[in-house]
């Protein structure tokens, strides 16, 4: 009995000041990498993999000693002919071990979405254990290290910027996040083709520029501007805004902060299958404004229906709009193949050997209802 | 026994061994016969003026007219004291010297009468220094037992209160009381008491702390299974709760049986403020010993094995302000720890007028030196005093004392096995507080077994039932 409680306090104290005990790591000797980056490279070694290591020392809060100039970051890059090879390498440009528990981004460059697709990336990242599924995925244009170079306003470490800008993606409405978790069941999922949002660096910002459509496992398109929020819209991804000319040639800016969308398949005249889209919106009027007007405007509540018709109708072509786009590049976003095979297995014997072209003609069909009921700026 | 006067004087200061303070006043009583007389008591424990004005004086005084004094019991009804007593034996005289009695012995009487002399220096009802609370009575227990005994019965006006004496201790005996409601405290609990009590084997009882560790139900656990309290308010409501306390002579400290941990948690002002205030103290003080016990514990996890529960800002600050610092977390913690315990165990032993001073050296030259140096992280220093004002926000001293204590395997196992270690700690600590009784009663009440009526005054307190009852009636009445 004495000898066992000796061994075990033995042992214990062993850990204690033995290094290296187990996993033990002091969090001040790992090296943080916040952002993995992805880009293409022609040649024998095709993946140029960055990483965003954070500068600690320079993150104390209050610390005066720093000129305030410096980047709180570095990247380290390299070639290999594997992800994970590449990624490797930069234990080599590092003094301490990195750690990759804290990477909340991956950034894919859109050249080697388009030359060699996402697998290898998808593959690489579901395969580490360390990387969380809820890390951030998203496209960098015109590639990753365009996005991953530069210092953002507001965050010192790049990556704290880019997860800002995903949690707000929702209510900017351009674009949504999409997580690891996420974009690897599209990926897996045969019907169902991948979206994810595209960042660019511009005018000394990142921002969110738009979404990246898949066709299978290549970046086909993008949308932009207003075609990204017509398809957050159909996928009830986003809020978003909108300005129509209305009602005695007022510009009417309407913020959305509810919206529903119904995705079905249905037949039409003689087993002619539909995308039918019913949309929901209810948001709030929260400017007016006209050429010339040198008041205060107000809309009275009988103009509400017809506001509310002009943006029904300035919603609806958006959205057509973007939905002819992701048709036209036969990226199946929605999930259409997934509905006609549940609801009409007969149909899709037919369809899905000449799927893409097949997709591409179906005729779509947007209803959109608008509420702006609760607007407090009508009268 | 022999009946000659200075015979009996002799034998009696040969009893006390010949000590200087025992005092032998001799008198010639004023009777026909003019027999000898004398009053013994020792210095300091009686009150000479009540000896000198009360015993001897009508013993000697020459307007009372005696003719011949045939027994003792007439001498009683002589002095003018508020208690007296006729003993036969020597050692009942020297029990009772002892306590503070005087004893008069006359020539050629058998015995002796006792009368009650007790009169040494004491101090008063003051507030009391260890437990502090914002609003309730400013007294405290005093050493004294008959004060206290007052002060408690003073607060409960029960006809059925019952105190016991026993006498403990086999060199030098000391006086301990119990003290219940009779009706109301549970028999097996005052029986369990006794039981203990009288198995007490030991040569003196100095402080209530001894019987404490003698009766206790587990002496090798780190937790206290009784409460311990210097507030007469407190021990007062136990004992109409039906607890029972226990008073030992010269301790202000009365413990109270059978305790749990969540009477660990209480304290008097809980049922003098109001409600909503009391559910967010007690709240504060939950919180607080968790903090207490497993902040340096999670840090020191967080920090060398779990990075990933950290969010990713605060482990950036983390890291920022553990740059340079030679130490790993896990000693850091420990030795930062063990300063805090040497500060305030030198706090406590610091003469009063130098305290102040030397606490502010200790807190703020040495912590700031240090942190300047390098040699600790600005952010262990947070949690260090976070930690240390946690364990003081415990109303249980001894409680506190246990979750000081345990806070240190906490950091090793934390710093040898991370979560995984912190986990197995609280388990080990949850089997053992729900193996633990005190005095019959589960440590872990209410909490387990499950009391679902005593909830309400547990980690929350309800409204009283009085007034949460009166807007029910009002809503009766309306419908």
């Amino acid at each position: 009995m004495k000898r066992k409680l000796l061994s075990i306090v033995i042992v214990t104290f062993a850990c204690l000041f033995i290094t290296g005990c187990w996993d033990r790591h002091e969090i001040e000797e790992a090296a943080w990498v916040t952002a993995l980056g992805f880009d293409f490279e022609e040649g024998e070694e095709p993946f140029h993999v960055h990483q965003t290591v954070a500068l600690t020392k320079l993150l104390a809060a209050g610390d005066q000693t720093g000129d305030g100039e410096e980047e709180a970051f570095f990247v380290i890059s390299d070639e290999a002919e594997s992800v994970q090879k590449a990624v490797y390498g930069a234990t080599e440009f590092l003094a301490r071990e990195p750690k990759y528990g804290h990477v909340s981004n991956l950034i894919v460059g859109e050249e080697l979405l388009r030359e060699k697709g996402i697998t290898p990336i998808i593959s690489y990242a579901v395969r580490n254990h360390v990387i969380r599924p809820f890390v951030w995925i998203s496209v960098g244009s015109p590639s990753a290290l365009s996005v991953m170079d530069h210092p953002t306003g507001l965050e010192d470490i790049p990556s704290q910027a880019y997860l800002g800008l995903m949690d707000h993606a929702e209510e900017s409405g351009v674009g949504f996040a999409v997580n690891l978790l996420e974009a690897s069941k599209r990926f897996l999922n045969d019907k169902r083709d991948l979206v994810l949002p595209m960042m660019i660096y511009k005018d000394g910002q990142i921002h969110i520029e738009g979404l990246a459509v898949f066709h299978e496992d290549k970046m086909v398109d993008v949308l932009k501007e207003k075609d990204g929020r017509g398809l957050s819209w159909a996928l009830e991804r986003a809020d978003g805004i909108i300005s129509v000319l209305s009602k005695d040639e007022q510009m009417v800016t309407v913020n959305f902060r509810d919206v529903n969308s119904n995705i079905t398949v249905e037949t039409v005249e003689e087993d002619n299958l539909e995308i039918n889209l019913e949309i929901e919106m209810t948001g709030d009027i929260t400017d007016l404004h006209k050429q010339n007007a040198r008041t205060i405007l107000s809309l009275k509540k009988e103009d509400i229906s017809e506001v509310t018709k002009d943006v029904e109708d300035e919603a609806k072509a958006i959205i057509e709009n973007s939905l002819t786009k992701v048709q036209k590049a036969q990226s199946d976003v929605l999930g259409i193949a997934e509905m006609i095979e549940d609801d009409f297995p007969e149909k899709w014997e037919e369809m899905k050997d000449k799927w893409g072209e097949e997709y591409s003609a179906l005729p779509i069909s947007v209803e959109v209802n608008v509420d702006l009921k609760r607007s407090k700026r009508i009268k | 026994m022999i009946n000659n006067i200075e015979n009996k004087l002799k034998s009696i200061e040969v009893l006390f061994g010949e000590t200087e303070d025992l005092v032998i006043r001799r008198f010639t009583l004023r009777e026909d016969s003019h027999r000898r007389a004398a009053a013994i008591y020792l210095e300091g424990l009686v009150d000479t003026e009540v000896i000198s004005q009360q015993m001897v004086r009508p013993l000697m005084n020459d307007t009372v007219q005696i003719k011949s004094l045939e027994s003792l019991e007439q001498i009683t009804d002589l002095i003018t004291v508020s208690e007296t007593k006729v003993v036969k034996t020597l050692e009942e005289m020297v029990a009772l010297i002892l306590t503070g009695d005087t004893c008069i012995v006359v020539d050629e009487l058998e015995g002796g009468v006792i009368a009650s002399s007790k009169g040494w220096e004491q101090r008063a009802v003051e507030n009391p220094l260890i437990e502090r609370t914002t609003r309730g009575p400013h007294e405290g227990f005093v050493e004294s037992l008959q004060t206290n005994i007052g002060l408690i019965r003073s607060h409960v006006k029960h006809g059925n209160l019952i105190f016991e004496k026993y006498e403990i201790g086999t060199v030098s005996s000391n006086s301990v009381m119990i003290g219940f409601i009779k009706g109301k405290a549970k028999p097996t609990v005052v029986e369990e008491v006794r039981q203990r009590l009288t198995k007490i084997d030991i040569e003196a009882v100095l402080e209530s702390g001894y019987v404490e560790q003698l009766i206790e139900d587990d002496p090798l656990s780190v937790f206290p299974s009784m409460k311990v309290t210097e507030r007469p308010d407190i021990v007062s409501g136990n004992i109409l709760e039906g607890k029972v306390c226990i008073l030992v002579n010269g301790s202000p400290f009365v413990l109270i049986v059978p305790a749990s941990i969540n009477s660990m948690m209480q304290s008097s002002d809980d049922y003098y403020e109001r409600y909503p205030q009391v559910i967010l103290m007690r709240g504060v003080r939950w919180i607080a010993l968790l903090i207490a016990l497993l902040l340096p514990a999670f840090y020191v996890a967080g920090t060398t094995y779990n990075h990933e529960v950290i969010p990713t800002p605060l482990l950036f600050t983390i890291a920022a302000t553990r740059e340079g610092i030679p130490l790993p977390a896990v000693l850091e913690a420990l030795l930062m720890e063990i300063a805090f315990e040497i500060l305030r165990e030198a706090g406590i032993r610091l003469p009063q007028p130098i305290g102040p001073a030397v606490s502010i050296v200790g807190v703020l030259v040495i912590g700031e030196a240090a942190v300047n140096a390098g040699i600790i992280s600005n952010i262990m220093v947070v949690i260090v005093g976070m930690t240390a004002l946690s364990t003081f926000a415990i109303p249980q001293y001894s409680f506190a004392n246990a979750v000081r204590f345990l806070r240190f395997p906490m950091i090793i196992l934390a710093g040898s096995l991370g979560l995984l270690g912190i986990g197995a700690g609280t388990i080990v600590l949850l089997t053992h507080l729900l193996t633990m009784r005190s005095f019959g009663n589960p440590m872990m009440d209410p909490f387990a077994p499950l009391a679902p009526d005593d909830l309400s005054d547990s980690v929350i307190r309800l409204p009283w039932k009085t007034s949460m009852l009166a807007p029910l009636e009002k809503l009766r009445k309306m419908f």
